[in-house]
């Protein structure tokens, strides 16, 4: 038997192993030792955090698959009979793994046909899918049913290998038809051949795809193509332009233009310049900065060496959380081997930029986001933030010029400069350009991170990409941007994830956490949560933030013991609007932005808990 | 006030040489004291205050600020619950609970909490003695805790 080449890959970020990968590598490891024409590669995670331990299958003979939810005795039985023997077995209750198909659709018709990959999109726990997909084939050809392909709500979809050519939007009754159509040589009159992947990986193109350890496998897929584009043929002052005119906005929160900080930062007077990393995730439920720096750390490195080039710096900063420390280790790394390949230190690639980077940890400080906060941080000091103006693009760290870009925002810059902000300004909606990642998670059925055009749907993202809620569940709202976010009820699900969009609404995209609502989650509790946080994580400085979080919180533990009336629900408005208008820094200012949208959709849940007021 | 002990001052001037290229390290060095005791000892700011001529209250600012720093031995086990939004959605706060039942019945177990460790598909989840335990329900956080015990040395 021939036994095929190619590559597996085990998503090996902080999630993947957490859940297991590691004893899955080391058990396919033992058994690619025996077939050196098959490479194993540990990498980052594809987004399908879900699915964790899970491996990548793109194998010559084989379907391409993503195989989770996987224990190392069924990565050996996998190994043994798929990718030996060439046919899946079905999962069962001691290998009670998922298969998930690619997520990549070939274009070409298959010459010698092997494999059919199907699905029932609809999720309807169709039984006899498989069976009828055999019923149209010789024994010899494998059928594989996959619970998805990153999609959903596209009907009946099939896949054909060799080539990974993919119909979707069938019918029950046009799937027969489908295969001899595609058996007999043609292309299919029915449904609709699926082009293109469901989501649009930029920032994320590398995770899950490569070694996040190795420098070969980023260079491999055009990294570092951007800085030698830079260096060899742009000055500063184009780099900037090409970032000005991408549209790229800040992915951290605030939607600034990134092309305008670097312009101001550039334009400062100082002499002494700096770049930061800001690799802070703070907000609870958003993971998609830990995957990136994770899964693609070069990726980042290489936008902030661009961000110096442009702006003028020296030296860089690296600020990750603590609670990382898979990312640190891997930043680290990158940076070691980014400058022994010298595209760090002096004279990058031959040029007269000269760049040094430094990796410092955060300690735990939600506030420490915040840019003033995070510079004081990493000047060694507590992260109490100071009131702007200056901005840090005129006075930050050590009083020089200091440019913060949050990590997201960063990795998308080496693919803006190697291909030109034309290119990703035609991406996106108007004046929200560009692709966003966000970690969707709470009452969904797939808990993941999703890289989508900016102006896709919430409805989409929620229902198309992520499945939808578990069956007996339905949703109230979403919950975007973290505890300086706000609220998205299930009426307004039409709402395109646009900056402005969002904001009509009352809500935010920042930094694209969602957190996805059922019908029995009480928003109060939901609030009283928050201000937990809130709390925490206020510095203490400034009086609305330090008082105004206590005393709501106490308003709300009021209120949950049904003592409340309305007249406490009139004085946390009052509070709410003191702390928005009065507080220093961001973190206090949008402390209620929750509260408020909770005000705003779902008053009935207040007064349900307030009791009469008594004359 | 005692003199520092000489361990402790060689300890403290290793950790100052090994981040002498790095400016603004006061953080950088305490997360290395942490990582080394698992809390940063008073004696070692005292001698760490001299070395860097820092005053001792500057870093003791800084050490109180910061969540991720402990002033404190942690006691010989440690539980730490996160509490991000889906950990919170998905029960973390019975699972709290029982850790901290769990610690005052036992003893010798400091619980903390986290802000999110952005695993969040594998709600709720909890480390303890730095094991990653995952969707935790109430065996599971039962299993977990009594993992605990037998650790326990003799005394």
């Amino acid at each position: 038997m021939m036994v095929p080449s190619g590559e597996i890959r085990v998503a090996m970020d902080s999630g993947g192993i957490a859940a297991g990968a590691s004893a899955v590598f080391e058990t396919l490891r033992d058994l690619c030792a025996l077939h050196p024409q098959i490479r194993l590669v540990a990498v980052g995670t594809p987004g399908m955090c879900y699915a964790d331990p899970q491996i990548e299958v793109l194998l010559d003979g084989r379907a391409n698959l993503h195989i989770g939810n996987l224990k190392p005795e069924s990565a050996r039985l996998i190994f043994n009979e798929f990718v030996i023997r060439g046919h899946m077995p079905a999962p069962n209750e001691v290998h009670d793994y998922l298969i998930l198909g690619s997520r990549n659709p070939g274009h070409a018709l298959p010459q010698d046909l092997h494999t059919i990959v199907c699905a029932d999109t609809m999720q309807a726990g169709d039984e006899d899918l498989l069976s009828l997909v055999r019923a149209c084939v010789p024994p010899q050809i494998d059928a594989i049913e996959v619970s998805d392909f990153g999609f959903y709500n596209r009907k009946f979809v099939l896949q054909f290998f060799p080539g990974g050519l993919m119909v979707g939007d069938l019918s029950r009754d046009e799937i027969a038809g489908t295969v001899h159509q595609v058996l007999s040589g043609g292309m299919p009159k029915t449904g609709c051949v699926i082009k293109e992947p469901a989501q649009l990986r930029i920032a994320s193109r590398n995770c899950g795809v490569i070694d996040p350890e190795s420098l070969p496998a980023y260079t491999g897929r055009d990294g570092y193509a951007g800085l030698k584009r830079a260096l060899n043929q742009m000055t500063a002052h184009e780099v900037v332009a090409e970032i000005s005119m991408s549209g790229l906005r800040g992915r951290g929160g605030a939607g600034f233009p990134t092309g305008k900080k670097w312009q101001l930062t550039a334009a400062a007077a100082s002499t002494q310049k700096y770049v930061i990393c800001n690799g802070d995730e703070g907000d609870p439920g958003a993971f998609m900065d830990r995957s990136l720096l994770e899964s693609d750390p070069h990726t980042v490195l290489e936008g902030l060496i661009l961000a110096a080039y442009a702006v003028g710096a020296d030296t860089g900063y690296f600020y990750i959380r603590a609670e990382y420390p898979l990312a640190i280790q891997r930043v680290q790394q990158a940076v070691a081997d980014a400058r022994a390949a010298g595209y760090l230190g002096e004279n990058i690639l031959g040029s007269n930029f000269s760049f040094e980077v430094h990796v410092r940890l955060g300690a735990g400080a939600y506030v420490c986001g915040e840019e003033t906060a995070l510079i004081a941080s990493i000047e060694g000091k507590r992260g109490s933030p100071h009131a702007r103006p200056p901005y840090p693009s005129e006075v930050g760290l050590h009083g020089a010029a200091t440019c913060i870009n949050n990590v997201e925002t960063l990795a998308s810059v080496p693919e803006i400069v190697r291909r030109g902000g034309a290119w990703y300004a035609a991406i996106g909606d108007g004046k929200s350009a560009g692709t966003k990642v966000f970690a969707v998670s709470g009452r969904i059925r797939r808990t993941q991170l999703v890289e989508v055009p900016m102006g896709t749907g919430l409805r989409q993202v929620v229902f198309d990409l992520c499945g939808g809620l578990p069956a007996d569940k339905s949703l109230k709202a979403v919950q975007t941007g973290g505890p300086s976010g706000g609220l998205v009820p299930e009426h307004l699900l039409s709402t395109p994830l646009t900056y402005e969009a969002m904001a009509e609404v009352g809500s935010i995209i920042g930094s694209g956490g969602m957190i996805i609502l059922d019908n029995t989650d009480s928003m109060v509790k939901l609030i009283r949560f928050y201000l937990s946080f809130n709390t925490d994580e206020s510095c203490g400085k400034c009086a609305p933030c330090r008082i105004g979080g206590f005393q709501l919180a106490k308003l709300y533990d009021k209120l949950l013991a049904r003592q409340a009336n309305e007249a406490d629900l009139a004085q946390i408005t009052r509070i709410a609007n003191a702390m928005k208008y009065a507080s220093l820094c961001g973190l206090g200012k949008s402390a209620p932005s929750p509260l408020f949208a909770t005000f705003k959709y779902f008053r009935h849940e207040y007064e349900e808990l307030c009791t009469e007021v008594i004359a | 006030m005692l003199p520092p002990t000489t361990d402790v001052a060689a300890e403290i001037d290793a950790t100052v040489a090994r981040f002498a290229h790095e400016p603004d390290n006061l953080i950088l060095i305490l997360h290395a004291i942490q990582n080394a005791h698992g809390y940063v000892p008073r004696e070692s700011a005292l001698v760490l205050s001299a070395r860097l001529g820092v005053p001792l209250a500057r870093i003791y600012e800084v050490l109180t600020f910061y969540h991720y720093f402990r002033t404190a031995p942690p006691g010989e086990h440690t539980v730490v619950v996160c509490n991000g939004t889906s950990c919170w959605l998905n029960g973390s706060a019975e699972v709290l609970a029982m850790a901290e039942a769990h610690a005052a019945h036992e003893g010798e177990t400091r619980v903390e909490q986290v802000r999110c460790v952005g695993c969040c598909a594998l709600a709720p989840l909890a480390f303890a003695d730095k094991k990653i335990y995952t969707h935790l329900d109430t065996a599971r956080t039962a299993d977990m805790l009594a993992a605990l015990r037998p650790q326990r040395a003799p005394r």
